[in-house]
């Protein structure tokens, strides 16, 4: 510390010559002169170390006590900023130096399209045209880019893209690209498969793009039932006569074809003439008790709910933390609500209308959006004084039942 | 009342003799001693000096109150001199001290 400060003060060696070192180094210790690594030389002389701002009232004390010093050596930063001084070249050189490190650092000088995984339809040298549209590019300064934007209309040029980071480090920017995963071309088509039905009925019409038919229009099929198949036998394609021999291997295709059935599906709806329904009425009354283990004591309010028609809700919270060996002791808040029965008389008509509809939207939740609705038709199922209105509703359509199922 | 007085008196008796021992100044102040540390052979601090008389690179003597500290060895640096401190550096062989009265 003290060194440092030495340094920073700056301060010289000087040689003392004459008789009376002693007397010297008296003097400047009552003159209160910092003097230090007082040595004797090999020539007689004694050197030591002083302060620079010392170095006047030193001057008092040599003539003194009739000494002389010379200065030897001169350390410390005033002197080293005196030697800059008289060397303005050098110190404008090296100011020079760091700017110009600074301002060629903060240039572009390699762009680089970087992706984790192989990149197989983007085209580096596209991007980095692309890039350099909206200014990311060589020999540019970096505070003139927008990266956000250049990431953007790199998205939204190039469709292949499905993510982009573009980052500088240093003078390089790297443009990171991440490829959307496409599918093969052609990978699907060689997988055999069937079409199946994915659901119950009768067909329609069948158009076989590839495979072999296994179905005729009029044919009831079940789910799971193979439509077209995957396996086309040899010898034309068509259906295999009965009894023919099978020459040589089924050749393994994928199947494709639209297979349109009707498909019936039914929906059940009731509603009862006079409806009855539960509703609040506003009236709660609030009770407060504490349980104490086992034991419960009522602290405020009716134990039982006051009302003929209600319901209760209880609240718990306990009061001593968990882990305690006590019993618990919790507080338990019931909240009771009043409740009324009102009756609503709705006939035969509105009952009747609204079993339908019921019905209707129980069928149509199944119904898929693609089906062409052909038939409805609604049956009222007999009531045997139960005052329900019942209703039936079949909905008969036409759809595509095919869905493709590869073969394992 | 009178016993009271008494026991007042003792008691201020306790209390200046305790207040003394905690003012007890140290006799290298009160008498003007000095205060020599050593670190071995190598190193000596001297507190509470009177100026130096005599310094070669082997011999070294000290002036302090009422007499003077003379220290012989090789190659004696002064190391550091300040107004009431003095720290030698160097071989040190010998001390003497010379103190009169």
């Amino acid at each position: 510390m003290k060194k440092l400060l030495h340094y920073l003060m700056g301060y010289v060696s000087i040689t003392i010559k004459g008789d009376g070192v002693e007397r010297f180094i008296n003097y400047a210790i009552q003159r209160g002169i910092h003097i230090w690594d007082i040595h004797w030389k090999k020539d007689g002389t004694v050197k030591a170390r002083v302060q620079l701002s010392y170095l006047k009232p030193l001057r008092h004390v040599a003539r003194k006590s009739r000494c002389r010093f010379k200065i030897t050596g001169r350390v410390g930063l005033p002197f080293q900023i005196k030697h800059i001084k008289r060397r303005k070249t050098l110190a404008l050189g090296a100011m020079m130096f760091m700017i110009t490190l600074y301002l060629l650092s903060s240039f572009v000088f390699f762009i680089e399209v970087t992706s984790q995984e192989p990149v197989k339809y983007i085209n580096s040298q596209m991007v980095k045209r692309l890039a350099a549209e909206k200014g990311v590019a060589v020999g540019r300064p970096k505070w003139l880019m927008d990266f956000k934007e250049t990431e953007k209309h790199l998205l939204n040029n190039i469709p292949q893209l499905t993510w982009v980071a573009i980052s500088a480090k240093g003078t390089k920017v790297e443009i990171e690209i991440v490829e959307k995963i496409m599918p093969e071309p052609g990978e699907r088509d060689k997988s055999p498969g069937n079409v199946v039905a994915f659901k119950d009925g009768v067909i329609t019409q069948i158009l076989v793009m590839k495979g072999q038919p296994r179905v005729q229009p009029g044919d009831t099929v079940s789910k799971g039932e193979v439509l077209i198949s995957g396996l086309v036998l040899p010898g034309g394609e068509g259906t295999p006569a009965e009894g023919q021999p099978i020459s040589g291997q089924p050749e393994p295709v994928k199947a494709d074809g639209i297979v349109r059935a009707r498909v019936w599906y039914r929906g059940y709806g009731e509603c009862p003439l006079v409806e009855r329904e539960k509703i609040f009425t506003g009236q709660s009354t609030r009770a407060l008790s504490l349980f104490l283990g086992d034991k419960e004591i009522s602290l405020w309010g009716p134990e039982k709910s006051p009302y003929a028609l209600g319901t209760s809700e209880t609240v718990t919270k306990k009061i001593n933390p968990g882990r305690s060996k006590f019993s618990p002791v919790e507080i338990v808040c019931k909240t009771y609500r009043e409740q009324k029965v009102i009756e609503k008389n709705r006939g035969a008509e509105g009952a009747w209308n609204q079993a339908v509809q019921n019905a209707l939207m129980m069928v149509k939740q199944q119904i898929p959006s693609q089906a062409k609705i052909v038939k409805q038709e609604v049956k009222p199922i007999e009531e045997s004084g139960t005052g329900i209105k019942r209703a039936l509703v079949i909905i008969e359509t036409e759809e595509e039942i095919g869905k493709f199922l590869p073969i394992e | 009342m009178r016993r009271n007085k008494e026991f007042l008196k003792g008691q201020q008796a306790k209390f200046k003799s305790a207040f003394v021992n905690i003012l007890e100044i140290p006799a290298d102040i009160a008498l003007n001693l000095p205060r020599i540390t050593m670190l071995g052979n190598l190193q000596l601090n001297i507190e509470n000096h009177k100026g130096i008389m005599e310094y070669t690179d082997h011999r070294i003597k000290i002036m302090v109150s009422r007499g003077y500290l003379e220290i012989e060895g090789k190659n004696l640096v002064l190391r550091n001199v300040q107004i009431d401190e003095i720290l030698i550096n160097g071989e040190i062989n010998q001390i003497k001290i010379t103190i009169t009265g």
